[in-house]
């Protein structure tokens, strides 16, 4: 349990700090999850996660818009030249990072910088490639609601349904998350082990992330949704820190589309 | 006078500084020796090239298993595909500090398969792609590393040993193509990505690919083939995108890959 968390549990009380000693907080929405009643500043956080994630893939995927997307909604704390993702860099570029960033070198980017580098990513994921065949179909159908574009994904599901995946994250013990009203994964993100299922390009994912974890005390926590596209479902995995703040709020610090060929 | 007593294994200095020479000597000549022995990678390249060529035409059954005869008498997108992924399992399989241990190649004993392009095959992975057997050991290996990770998705395209990859009217790849109770591990940190796929049962059986492009929302150009087409490009101007990442992230030898194939016609998903 972190220091941090714990602080503002006592001043709640004892009976709120009982509650805080489960190690993950737990979703109202799992269905299959028991009886027990999640803590409530643990829901409340769950709640606002869900929020901020509905409004981003809503932004993103639905209306296409990632400047939307990310407009203040970048985290402070992964601020940092490492967790810019390769989409944003030219291969050169990325080279140098990645041998950066293997020598642990911090490389502190403002806000409005980091954002812009999310935003490039999110814009190449949309490829809006005017050389492209002009036959090719959008695989995300457009002004479709977030709700219709989302696909049940909640731990139930990928248990069943996608093995592999759940092989990688069973022991991270994740738990359902409702966002906009359909089920998705979520868990806590400590550090690359976490994660590197996504076999991510960004390099701070594996290098930098868990020392920034400790080190600023903040809680990130990985939402796994599962996107409709025209032919086949994708996976999307978006990553969000509460800046130390308990959950108040979440700050987008990574996005990733996991290879699916 | 007392006679000095030497105890078992004594020297005098003039011994000691006979032995020391001779020793510093041996370290040298070991130290030369090893120096002259360890291949170059561009050496190591060339061995393993050539060895694989000779396993996948003993695989094959071919007549002549001369590397020169097998390697031109490939397409030269299968040239592309041999030349690329060989040059891609160099990379070394790193600890959880990102310190270099053995290189994937060490483990890679056959090539029994070498895909190249398909037209109006629009299933990705059914081209562009190697048929291997691996040595015991790598799935332990990677599954200790830290950046080539266990991943989702995996897939692995079964050799055919009488035609199948080297027939190009063969079209039963669904036949051969397993995507159930396969392990898979992705290049984490790099872009492109090495794409390492074995058989839960029999981890001697597997696939090697390399996945080019990240995964888009929108599949205007590349949706599902894109995968190790080391050779192909958007049509002109466009720059040689796959090529020039691959040699920036392949940079274990003293010169870059040049393709023997260029095409902007096998590129998007809509060209095949």
């Amino acid at each position: 349990m972190r220091a941090g968390r714990a602080s503002a549990l006592l001043m709640f009380g004892v009976a709120l700090a009982a509650c805080q000693a489960t190690p993950s907080p737990q979703s109202p929405v799992t269905g299959s999850g028991g009886p027990r009643t999640p803590p409530p500043l643990a829901a409340d956080a769950d709640r606002r996660l869900a929020a901020e994630v509905a409004r981003f893939l809503d932004a993103w995927a639905v209306k296409r818009q990632p400047h939307a997307a990310v407009d203040g909604r970048a985290s402070e704390a992964f601020g940092d030249r490492r967790f810019v993702p390769a989409a944003a860099l030219s291969p050169a570029e990325y080279k140098a990072q990645a041998e950066a960033a293997s020598a642990a070198a911090s490389t502190p980017m403002s806000k409005q910088a980091f954002e812009t580098a999310l935003e490039t990513q999110l814009g190449a994921a949309l490829d809006d490639d005017p050389s492209g065949p002009q036959s090719a179909a959008p695989a995300v159908a457009p002004s479709t609601s977030l709700e219709a574009t989302l696909v049940p994904f909640s731990p139930d599901v990928v248990r069943e349904k996608q093995s592999d995946l759940w092989e990688h994250v069973a022991e991270r013990r994740p738990r359902a998350l409702l966002v906009a009203g359909v089920p998705s994964l979520a868990y806590q993100v400590r550090d690359w082990n976490d994660i590197k299922w996504t076999a991510s390009g960004t390099v701070g994912f594996r290098f930098a992330m868990a020392n920034i974890i400790r080190q600023r005390d903040v809680d990130v926590q990985a939402v796994v949704t599962a996107i409709k596209l025209s032919t086949e479902e994708t996976t999307v995995v978006t990553l969000w820190s509460d800046e130390g703040r308990q959950g108040a709020e979440w700050r987008l610090l990574g996005v990733e589309l996991p290879a699916r060929r | 006078m007392f006679e000095r007593v030497r105890p078992l294994g004594w020297v005098d200095d003039m011994q000691l500084a006979r032995r020391l020479a001779v020793m510093g000597g041996l370290c040298l000549a070991v130290g030369a020796v090893a120096a002259v022995s360890q291949p170059t990678n561009d050496q190591r390249l060339d061995e393993r090239s050539k060895a694989l060529l000779v396993s996948y035409a003993t695989y094959k059954q071919y007549q002549s298993k001369d590397p020169a005869v097998v390697y031109n008498g490939l397409s030269p997108d299968r040239q592309a595909v041999f030349d690329s992924i060989v040059r891609a399992l160099f990379v070394p399989i790193q600890d959880d500090d990102g310190n270099p241990g053995p290189r994937v190649i060490d483990f890679v004993e056959e090539v029994r398969g070498i895909w190249g392009v398909r037209p109006k095959q629009k299933e990705g992975r059914y081209m562009f792609r190697l048929s291997v057997r691996f040595g015991s050991g790598l799935k332990g290996a990677l599954e200790a590393s830290s950046n080539l990770v266990g991943s989702t998705h995996g897939h692995v395209l079964l050799p055919k040993q009488k035609g199948g990859d080297d027939d190009p009217a063969f079209t039963q790849f669904a036949s051969l193509l397993k995507t159930g109770d396969v392990k898979t591990f992705r290049e984490a940190t790099k872009e492109p990505k090495l794409q390492i796929s074995m058989l839960k049962d029999d981890p001697a059986v597997g696939e090697v690919d390399i996945d080019y492009d990240p995964v888009k929302l929108l599949c205007i150009c590349h949706c599902r083939p894109s995968n190790s087409d080391f050779g192909s490009r958007k049509p002109d101007p466009d720059a040689h995108v796959h090529q020039n990442a691959f040699n920036i992230d392949v940079p274990y030898f003293s010169a870059p890959l040049a393709t023997p194939w260029s095409n902007s016609n096998a590129h998007c998903k809509e060209a095949y």
